[in-house]
């Protein structure tokens, strides 16, 4: 669903949901300590686009996280 | 993302069958109402996204795309129910031949099929809302701001971030239930390692000093500090890591003493007021079955909750939208507010109890090992029978429902103590065990507390883990939240001032310095907008009914504008501005076409007046126009076109028909003649209810177009044009001429009767008619592009009588008189 949709500047071509979720992971990775999770969170909601509760316990605590 | 070039449509809906050629360029689809314009938006929507939203939409019960999307009279053969559409995909520079059927509305086949074409077809899947109807863009601006916030996310598919939202909630919360969890293990083993070392508290001196006692007596060398891997047993040969396999008598005794004096407590009177607190409480959510079942009926929804995946009721397997499911789970919540409430007071007085049998539980397990060891088989049966009661009855209070049982553990915590009675025979046996020299004393006390040490150390790592866990889960959470509400408003406030900036232009002449607030707050999205600088107010406040119908347009324009940017290229308006007014539509129209010059918009109205705004402004061209004429169950929208009127009409009259062929004659006539008074701006007789016939209109029409002749042959004679004074005179002779072998004067002295009369003429007789009436209407409009004549401009002072292709063009300009020769000096400078 996301990937399909672009914002109003034709340029940059990235959703509304994906421009938040950039910003979000952004955020994340500031937080010191947090640079794992950051890293998986990117690889999971954007790249990926998996949001499942899986995807985001992966992301959260790793692959051991089961 | 599209345009769309063309839509042929079958058996669908209410249309058997209809051709329109849209060509990527805006199109206008107009009617009376119930002549099948809702049935082309459909069949854009079907074979675009694959579905019908007014089919499908809340409130719109058993009715269903496949079992009603087909024509009436094709329900036996769904395959031929069909929707195509050649559809350009700019972003590919392609075009492709889209086609559905009601058989099977979610196979696309697409020609030539491509992943690049089919993805940008799954983009319109998720985008439904390029086709909206007034009832829907409405809804926007009127809705209640809780409802109008998820409206407006769901447009911008911001109901996925809601869900991300929920699922990041959940695990936080999850993982701080695991934390608190981990946590009470870790102190439950450091209780344990306490009483084996008989120290007050697990602190490192303590445990250091204590050890360090024992391992004097073995003449071992004391230990200098605790590190997370050093053994108590430390220099100690033989003794592996296990626990050892007879009864340590002093860690035994106080394990048993600890054991028995919890079990002890519930004799107490403490114990049996918490335990007459926790059975009210309980019972009160009993007292009737129907508060009983309701109690069930709010575990039922919780767990719903819990297990709802994003996409399907766990119920019943029917897809459900998260905002659709939390919606209806909300509502049902709400109403068991009052049993929730007695429901937490109950587990709230439960609770203490069940940690003081999680703590006789914990002490069980640890006392069993050596009651293996010293009782018999029937005494050691009431221990492990005490151990399985106490691990049941811990579990039904964690279940609480259902209430009886929970109720049945209560009313067992008092006497569930026959336990004690075997503990009592324990520590007998363990006192009878002889006294172990120091040496052997000290050794069994460093055995054993570095095996607590080792199950503490564990339960503090998994604690630790779960700790960070749980601080990393919810801070992750926390930003989430921070992000995507900052994000958030900031694509409301560019929503904002677009949809403030685009409607300040459809009422630049009253509202030139409107602005408007979108307010998002706690999940509510409040609207205000400002009214004549009076202050902010709901759009339904104050604003008129087309205010509103424009405010709700400009919403969705802004929206699609920030959700789709240059993808906003196609979309459907189906009759949204009916309640505007006419010079506000005209600034509608202009805005379209200069706002949105690459969308293309395909605009449905049963307005004429309407549609002509959209010709004059080059919203749309009047060859991309259709006009629905009437509409019947078999045959579906008759399209307006007058070559097939005219046909029409002989047909029916060389079938014997006449009466039909009549009745279609005058509709028609009535229709056409409503179009030339408009292109001529002729001046009809007022109408309180906007109803003219036949001879209210052909008549004042044919002597405007006699007088526009007139005019413009003037004007042209003072410019001594005389092929354009003899092109306008051959229009004059060909005017009167047919005009009066239609006798249209004649039919005029009386139209009553007389118009009535054409039913009762012979064949012959009316096809005489029809064909002296078609050569007038030809007369109307322009050879060369059949669009009607047209005065220009529409208002104001009349320059040309023109057609749209420019083959008739004829100015009303005469040339100016030559200025009088001038003799007088004085003149001649009062002049200059």
């Amino acid at each position: 669903m996301t990937e399909n949709m672009e914002t109003a500047n034709p340029s940059e071509k990235v959703s509304v949901v994906e421009r938040i979720l950039s910003a979000f992971v952004a955020a994340v990775s500031a937080e010191e300590g947090f640079e794992e999770i950051s890293h998986r969170l990117q690889l999971k909601l954007i790249e990926e686009k998996d949001h499942t509760d899986d995807a985001l316990e992966m992301a959260l605590f790793g692959a051991s996280h089961s | 993302m599209i345009k769309v070039e063309e839509l042929h449509i079958f058996e669908f809906r209410g249309i058997k069958k209809l051709n329109l050629n849209l060509n990527r360029r805006n199109f206008a689809v107009c009617g009376a109402n119930g002549t099948g314009k809702s049935g082309v938006v459909d069949a854009l929507e079907f074979v675009l996204a694959g579905t019908i939203s007014r089919l499908t939409g809340k409130g719109r019960g058993d009715i269903s795309v496949k079992v009603h999307g087909a024509h009436v009279d094709c329900q036996s053969d769904l395959e031929k129910a069909a929707v195509e559409a050649v559809v350009w995909i700019p972003s590919l520079n392609r075009t492709v031949r889209a086609r559905r059927t009601v058989k099977a509305p979610s196979v696309l086949k697409l020609t030539p099929d491509s992943p690049e074409a089919r993805k940008v077809f799954r983009k319109l899947e998720a985008h439904p809302e390029f086709a909206l109807s007034r009832r829907e863009i409405i809804r926007f601006v009127l809705a209640e701001p809780g409802q109008r916030a998820k409206d407006v996310q769901a447009l911008l598919k911001l109901d996925e971030l809601e869900a991300l939202r929920l699922r990041l909630q959940r695990i936080a919360n999850a993982a701080a239930s695991t934390s608190k969890k981990a946590l009470t293990d870790r102190n439950a083993a450091g209780a344990v390692l306490a009483r084996a070392m008989d120290i007050a508290e697990v602190a490192d001196p303590l445990v250091l000093e204590a050890a360090n006692m024992r391992r004097a007596v073995l003449g071992l060398a004391p230990l200098p500090e605790l590190g997370s891997a050093a053994s108590l047993r430390e220099g100690m040969a033989s003794v592996n890591g296990k626990q050892a396999s007879r009864v340590i008598k002093a860690v035994a005794k106080v394990d048993v003493a600890a054991a028995t004096a919890s079990l002890n407590s519930r004799v107490g009177d403490d114990f049996a007021a918490l335990l007459e607190e926790a059975k009210a409480a309980t019972c009160a959510l009993q007292v009737d079955e129907a508060m009983l079942n309701a109690v069930v009926r709010d575990d039922f929804l919780k767990t719903a909750l819990e297990l709802y995946d994003g996409e399907v009721c766990p119920a019943c397997d029917t897809p459900k939208s998260l905002e659709e499911f939390g919606s209806t789970i909300g509502r049902k919540r709400a109403k068991l507010e009052e049993v929730r409430s007695l429901r937490e007071r109950a587990e709230r007085a439960i609770a203490p109890l069940s940690a003081a049998i999680e703590v006789d539980l914990a002490l069980a397990r640890t006392v069993y090992p050596d009651a293996k060891l010293l009782l018999d088989e029937a005494e050691l049966k009431v221990l492990a029978d005490h151990g399985l009661a106490l691990k049941a009855a811990a579990a039904q209070l964690r279940a609480f429902l259902p209430l009886s049982l929970t109720l049945g553990v209560l009313e067992e915590l008092a006497s569930q103590t026959a336990a004690i009675e075997s503990f009592g025979r324990l520590e007998t046996l363990i006192d009878g065990l002889p006294e172990p020299s120091d040496q052997d004393a000290a050794q069994e006390y460093l055995i054993a507390a570095q095996h607590r040490l080792e199950a503490f150390r564990k339960a503090s790592a998994t604690a630790e883990v779960a700790e960070d866990r749980a601080f990393k889960a919810r801070r992750v959470f926390d930003l989430f939240k921070l992000t995507s509400d900052t994000a958030l408003e900031g694509v409301y406030a560019e929503v904002q001032r677009d949809f403030a900036d685009l409607y300040r232009r459809i009422n630049s002449d009253d509202e030139g310095a409107f602005e408007a607030k979108l307010d998002p707050t706690l999940g509510r999205l409040g609207f205000g907008v400002d009214f004549y600088g009076r202050g902010f107010f709901p759009p339904g406040a104050y604003h008129s009914e087309g205010h509103q119908d424009s405010m709700g347009l400009c919403l969705y324009l802004a929206l699609m504008r920030h959700l789709l940017g240059s993808g906003f290229t196609f979309t459907v308006l189906d009759d949204v501005l009916m309640s505007v007014d006419a010079g506000h539509r005209r600034e509608v129209s202009k805005l379209l076409r200069a706002e949105f010059p690459d969308t293309q918009f395909v605009l449905t109205t049963h307005d004429k007046a309407w549609l002509k705004f959209m010709g004059t402004t080059k919203l749309v061209e009047p060859k991309d126009t259709v006009h629905f004429r009437k509409w019947t169950v078999a045959d579906g929208p008759t399209v307006w076109a007058k070559g097939d009127v005219w046909d029409e009409i002989r047909s029916l009259a060389s079938g014997d028909d006449v009466s039909g062929a009549a009745a279609l004659l005058r509709r028609s006539l009535e229709h056409m003649a409503s179009e030339f008074c408009q292109a001529l701006r002729v001046k009809v007789e007022f109408s309180v209810d906007g109803h003219h016939d036949l001879g209210d209109l052909l008549d004042p029409a044919i002597n405007q177009l006699r007088s526009l002749y007139k005019e413009a042959r003037v004007a042209a004679d003072s410019w001594k044009a005389s092929d354009r004074i003899e092109a306008i005179r051959r229009l004059e002779k060909a005017l009167e001429e047919t005009a009066s072998l239609a006798k249209v004067e004649q039919w005029q002295i009386n139209r009553t009767v007389h118009y009535n009369e054409w039913a009762n003429l012979h064949r012959d007789e009316f096809l005489a008619v029809v064909n002296a009436f078609h050569a007038l209407c030809v007369l109307f409009e322009c050879d060369a592009c059949g669009v009607p004549i047209e005065v220009s401009p529409p208002r104001g002072s009349r320059e040309y009588i023109q057609c749209l292709c420019g083959e008739v063009k004829f100015s009303f300009m005469k040339k100016p008189k030559e200025r009088p020769a001038t003799s007088s000096p004085a003149v001649s400078r009062a002049l200059s």
